[in-house]
């Protein structure tokens, strides 16, 4: 009998934990304590706005606030609400920040696998008709 | 008696039949939905529309994004993307507002508060570069 991985088991760590290590958890998990360490789930995390971590977090959902100093990166999406305070860097496929927010870091926000414009003169910037080559006799 | 009143009260339109090379300089207001390659500086308002794109650096008082951006974007008070945006840059702000749906991929440098990041973990490598010229594209 496997446990059931995505059903929503609600975590909740509060102000008053400190932890040490790398976290794991499968379900949701509402944590407003203090962690050094890492955090790794295919769920949903929400942090508080008295959390604070040190380390990197790999996540399918996460909602931000409090401290981070760390990346972060997730499935589906990274919310930074508005008293986040986030040093690191970030990857997901969507991003939303909220007014307020800190945030000093990377980010690859990418959902379209767009590529930058292209430069001027690279193929693709603007095309030319096909030129037609006169038969030379 | 000429106090030339530069601080507001213009409101230029560009639409997207526009296209334009080189530096813009405004110090009102300014809707931007053409195509620019160069440099948008003003201590003013961008509001950027749909069809904009822009392949050059912006530095304004406050920029709302749309459209297709490649250059950095430098904002004294805020920047606000909105959806469906694409930005390949670097981000600098007192504020900065993202909704769900952009693609963005650069650094961000966004500190409202002048926060320094939480200590990290004794012989854990400070924290990410800080932000300055995006990586190669």
């Amino acid at each position: 009998m496997s446990p059931t991985p995505n059903t929503a088991s609600r975590n909740v760590l509060s102000t008053d934990v400190e932890i040490k290590g790398n976290l794991r958890f499968a379900g949701e998990l509402t944590f407003a304590g203090k962690l050094d360490g890492e955090i790794h789930s295919e769920g949903a995390l929400h942090l508080s706005d008295e959390a604070v971590v040190r380390g990197n977090m790999n996540l399918h959902t996460a909602i931000l606030r409090g401290k981070i100093n760390g990346n972060v990166s997730a499935k589906d999406k990274i919310e930074i609400k508005s008293k986040g305070e986030l040093f690191g860097d970030i990857r997901a496929p969507k991003l939303i920040i909220e007014e307020g927010a800190t945030f000093v870091g990377k980010c690859e926000v990418n959902p379209n696998k767009s590529s930058p414009l292209p430069l001027p003169g690279a193929p693709g910037a603007t095309k030319l008709p096909e030129p037609v080559i006169p038969a030379k006799k | 008696m000429s106090t030339t009143n530069n601080n507001n009260d213009s409101k230029n339109v560009l639409n997207s039949d526009v296209e334009l090379k080189g530096t813009l300089r405004f110090t009102g207001e300014m809707t931007f939905d053409g195509k620019l390659e160069g440099d948008i500086q003003s201590e003013g308002t961008l509001n950027l529309g749909d069809n904009a794109v822009i392949k050059g650096n912006i530095a304004a008082n406050s920029v709302l994004v749309r459209g297709k951006v490649n250059g950095n974007v430098t904002a004294k008070e805020k920047i606000d993307i909105k959806t469906k945006t694409e930005l390949f840059g670097d981000i600098r702000a007192a504020r900065l507002v993202m909704e769900e749906g952009v693609t963005f991929v650069g650094q961000t440098e966004v500190n409202p508060n002048k926060v320094s990041p939480i200590a990290p973990r004794p012989g854990e490598p400070a924290k990410p570069a800080p932000a300055g010229k995006p990586g190669g594209f």
